[in-house]
């Protein structure tokens, strides 16, 4: 019953706690992340998507060189797996760049390698967690 | 896949970023070069204009010229060949908006990185309907 109760009362800390963290890593970040265009940031979501959709289109070659005429099993697991990945690691990879003041090259080559990785990690994460995307 | 049509867009999509490039290298008048450069780098221009000579071989020796030429990895990683330059199309287009915002130049790269991007897709269910 105490056990219950320490819960309960860490439960309510966590709750009240995390938006004090959200506003502090704001005003932490707040110099570096102000300047930010929305076209920008448009524009490396959408280098992002297509890193990350590279990835998809090297897969669903290699799944339908693999037996002719054959169709993709589970296509909107298979292309939320990739694009999910790209997308987090994306814009993980744009905080991370834009907190240290990169240069624009660095910043899309790091945002096209961590999309295209992401991408490429979650495939194989889900095959191993979810089971093989490919089985019929 | 021979389609007219099909054709034609490739030859658009690589063309129109060739001649993007090449007059981005040439004309400084413009100040493309120094936006570039002042931004980091120069060679993903470079980049783009290899993806896209590669893509006119593979239009020119496996679309225009007899079926005994054949340019068999161009035809077998088009996909990757298109969105290549799909990104550097679209990553063209970042130092241009962080230094004049929206422009003509930024909605033409949009459009080529789109359209190779559509290409890239198409070509594999294309390529792979076509083998059945």
């Amino acid at each position: 019953m105490i056990i219950w109760y320490a819960f309960r009362i860490l439960k309510i800390v966590i709750f009240l706690l995390w938006p004090l963290t959200v506003s502090a890593a704001v005003m932490t970040g707040e110099t570096q992340f102000s300047n930010i265009t929305g076209l920008h940031v448009l524009v490396m979501s959408i280098i992002s998507t297509l890193s990350g959709l590279t990835a998809l289109t090297i897969r669903i070659d290699s799944e339908l060189r693999k037996v002719k005429g054959k169709q993709l099993p589970r296509p909107i697991l298979f292309v939320s797996s990739h694009m999910l990945g790209s997308w987090l690691a994306g814009i993980m990879a744009f905080a991370i760049s834009q907190h240290n003041v990169f240069e624009v090259w660095t910043q899309i080559s790091l945002v096209i390698a961590a999309s295209f990785t992401g991408a490429k990690f979650v495939e194989k994460v889900s095959e191993i967690y979810v089971g093989k995307i490919s089985k019929e | 896949m021979k389609d007219p049509n099909y054709i034609l867009t490739r030859l658009y999509v690589s063309l129109s970023l060739l001649f993007s490039l090449i007059f981005t290298l040439d004309n400084t008048s413009i100040n493309n070069v120094s936006i570039l450069v002042n931004h980091g780098s120069i060679y993903p221009v470079y980049g783009g204009v290899f993806l896209c000579i590669i893509a006119l071989l593979d239009i020119i020796i496996n679309d225009f010229l007899p079926d005994s030429y054949n340019f068999y990895h161009g035809a077998e990683y088009r996909h990757l060949i298109y969105m290549g330059i799909s990104l550097v199309s679209f990553s063209l287009s970042v130092p241009v908006i962080n230094t004049f915002g929206v422009s003509a130049l930024t909605g033409r790269n949009w459009l080529d990185g789109g359209i190779a991007a559509f290409i890239a897709v198409f070509d594999i269910f294309a390529r792979h309907k076509e083998n059945r």
